[in-house]
């Protein structure tokens, strides 16, 4: 905690300040630009810390990471479309808040939780650096499906009127995931005789297709584009009961995202789901949920962020770097001479919680920072629908560009707008598909990985405490809504039979 | 026979054609020594998955089934669709400002049901500003590499 002190002692010095401050506002950036995540918004500042000094740019590099989670919010509330995988779950409240007039409250939101939850998980890497490294090596293959399962269980939250055509849609999603070469055997599965196909679909170009393309599809095909904006810039603030409705929320969820951050592999847009389905499984009146509930703001918006301050356990602690993130912030220790590792805590104690430091230091900056761009942000959906459609899909074509720099990414993000069109359409739910495409490589791998370390016994999915947790987790998350539907139902019923 | 094939009952014979669909593809990939489990079983478990839901849904889409209300501008959706497909064709040949300018004048000319003089007020200017604006910001600033300017 000392250590803790000092080092926030020297990240409030102006120069360091104000280099955090150029990482936050080029990780708002990055994170907010689809197909610039925080990986590559990271890595393209990487270059210019040669030469600098490690006091400075390890936490630049760090700051980039914590404004990109909070980045890819603003998109996916304004536009629908995620910036960042991570901000996938946003979209389905934000989104319809936004729809609503209720933009700003969203963001606002989105920056609360963001800032807090940030906070919280860097309280809790400083205090539990260590204990939480070794329970993140006790996650094993089985471990990791379960939590891959547990995710999947918000389906039943985002499938609209039909639970059938919900689950459907996610299995979709688990589909497209095995969509390329099969990483155990090298077999090409389902590409088509398409070339580009082998290393699986992309992320973004799928995202920003089923969740911005479908809308802009619906939306010129009910004849949505031609009706004049009526709202004029109208900025709302989220009210003194949703924050406190939502701090609770916020801190549970930022200390999830830390958890799961210092799982090697899982990552903020895992985060995210989780933080989403297990929100509306403990909550009360959950059934608001998906119509632009600021509670569905809140959630998945605190976790993703609490994600950063989580990814550097395994990195700090024992030199693992657990996504593309931090492993361009290992490459920054490595440009600065430093090695990360267990030895790290012992030869250089200062370094690890110097960076923790900054990252609470930029945090408070994230805050400053978001609420001066809130108006700005908030006066861009006022503009007329036909020229705020065409940039959205001139925005989202080129953003796919860049994830691969070849065209075939803005072609795909067709398809997937036209599926997620017709998906939409016909009573189906592209966010459940997402939710499958992200987490289908999780659940793959890690089971058919289980399975092979048992020789083909099915035993060993129940095999640990913490398989068991997940389960009942898992179980309780799908039947949740029903069963809270059944005893609403059954109240009416009762209050109808009384009043009779 | 109009209510017993519902608009539900043919989506879930769509499933089931997909679930098919996966199960005879995957049947087809080589299994490997080096793999117990193989490349085909995940799949075929997905497709049994949504073939049984599939089973489900048509089994319980009884009676009369209520349209989807809304407008249908099926000549737009085709115009945007025709338009995206142009873009992206021409993307890579004539650069991108080029044609993401043809692109934005061609959303925002049709779409705008204002008087033309006013239109092109507002969309010359807005399609040559926003697609040099993001060239440069995307190429120059982040360093993607978008095709470059043909004039």
């Amino acid at each position: 905690m000392q250590l803790f002190i000092q080092g926030l002692g020297q990240a409030f010095q102006p120069v360091s300040m104000l280099y955090i401050l150029a990482g936050v506002i080029w990780g708002i950036i990055g994170g907010a630009i689809p197909g610039i995540s925080a990986s590559v918004a990271m890595s393209l500042l990487l270059p210019f810390t040669y030469g600098m000094d490690p006091l400075y740019s390890l936490p630049m590099l760090a700051a980039v990471y914590v404004g990109a989670e909070y980045g890819g919010s603003i998109p996916a509330i304004l536009i629908k479309t995620p910036g960042t995988g991570a901000a996938a779950a946003t979209v389905l409240d934000g989104y319809e808040m936004n729809r609503k007039g209720l933009g700003g409250k969203a963001l606002c939101m989105s920056l609360y939780a963001g800032v807090l939850g940030g906070l919280i998980s860097i309280f809790i890497l400083v205090f539990t650096v260590i204990p939480l490294s070794q329970f993140a090596l006790k996650f094993g293959p089985t471990e990791y499906f379960w939590m891959a399962i547990m995710g999947l269980s918000v389906v039943g939250a985002v499938s609209g009127n039909s639970p059938m055509k919900g689950f459907i849609s996610a299995v979709f999603g688990l589909f497209l995931a095995v969509i390329g070469m099969d990483s155990f055997t090298a077999v090409k599965r389902f590409t088509f005789g398409i070339n580009r196909l082998s290393e699986g679909l992309e992320m973004i170009p799928v995202l920003v297709g089923m969740f911005a393309v479908s809308e802009v599809l619906r939306q010129i095909f009910g004849g949505e584009v031609f009706e004049s904006v009526k709202n004029k810039f109208k900025m709302t603030y989220p009210t003194r009961k949703e924050f406190m409705q939502c701090t609770p929320i916020v801190i549970a969820c930022g200390a999830m995202g830390s958890i799961v951050g210092a799982l090697p592999g899982a990552g903020a847009t895992i985060a995210s789901w989780i933080g989403y389905s297990e929100t509306k499984m403990i909550c009360k009146n959950t059934e608001t949920f998906g119509t632009g509930d600021i509670r569905g703001v809140a959630a998945p918006e605190s976790a993703n962020n609490g994600v950063p301050a989580g990814g550097l356990i395994p990195l700090l602690a024992l030199g693992i770097p657990g996504s593309n993130s931090t492993a361009i912030l290992m490459a920054g220790f490595t440009i600065a001479g430093i090695s990360c590792g267990p030895m790290l805590f012992v030869n250089e104690p200062e370094i690890p919680y110097k960076l923790m430091a900054c990252m609470f230091v930029a945090q408070i900056i994230l805050a400053a920072v978001g609420l001066l761009i809130l108006k700005p942000l908030i006066k861009l959906t006022s503009v007329s629908k036909v020229y705020l459609t065409s940039a959205i899909l001139v925005f989202a074509f080129v953003g796919a560009f860049a994830t691969l720099n070849d065209v075939f990414a803005s072609w795909m993000v067709l398809l997937f707008g036209f599926i997620g069109f017709l998906m939409k359409r016909y009573g189906f739910a592209p966010p459940a598909a997402v939710l499958g495409f992200v987490l289908g490589e999780l659940v793959e791998n890690n089971m058919r990985r289980a399975l092979q370390l048992s020789h083909g016994s099915m035993s060993v999915f129940f095999s640990s405490t913490i398989d068991w947790v997940l389960i009942v987790l898992t179980i309780f998350g799908v039947c949740f809504p029903y069963i809270t539907k059944f005893i609403s139902k059954k109240r009416a019923e009762r209050t109808a039979a009384k009043e009779a | 026979m109009k209510n017993f094939m519902n608009r539900e009952r043919i989506i879930a014979l769509v499933c089931l054609a997909f679930a098919a669909y996966i199960w005879i593809v995957a049947g087809t990939f080589p299994a490997s020594f080096l793999d117990s489990v193989g490349p085909a079983k995940y799949p075929r478990l997905l497709a049994s998955l949504i073939g049984i839901t599939a089973v489900i849904l048509f089994a319980t889409s009884n009676g009369p089934v209520k349209p989807i209300k809304g407008k249908r501008e099926f000549r737009s959706l085709a115009y945007i669709l025709l338009c995206i497909m142009i873009y992206l064709l021409i993307f890579t040949r004539i650069g991108f400002i080029l044609s993401t300018i043809a692109f934005l004048l061609a959303l925002t000319l049709y779409f705008d049901h204002r008087e033309l003089k006013t239109r092109l007020k507002i969309a010359v200017p807005y399609a040559v500003c926003f697609s040099v604006f993001l060239y440069f910001f995307f190429a120059k600033l982040l360093g993607v590499l978008l095709p470059s300017i043909v004039l």
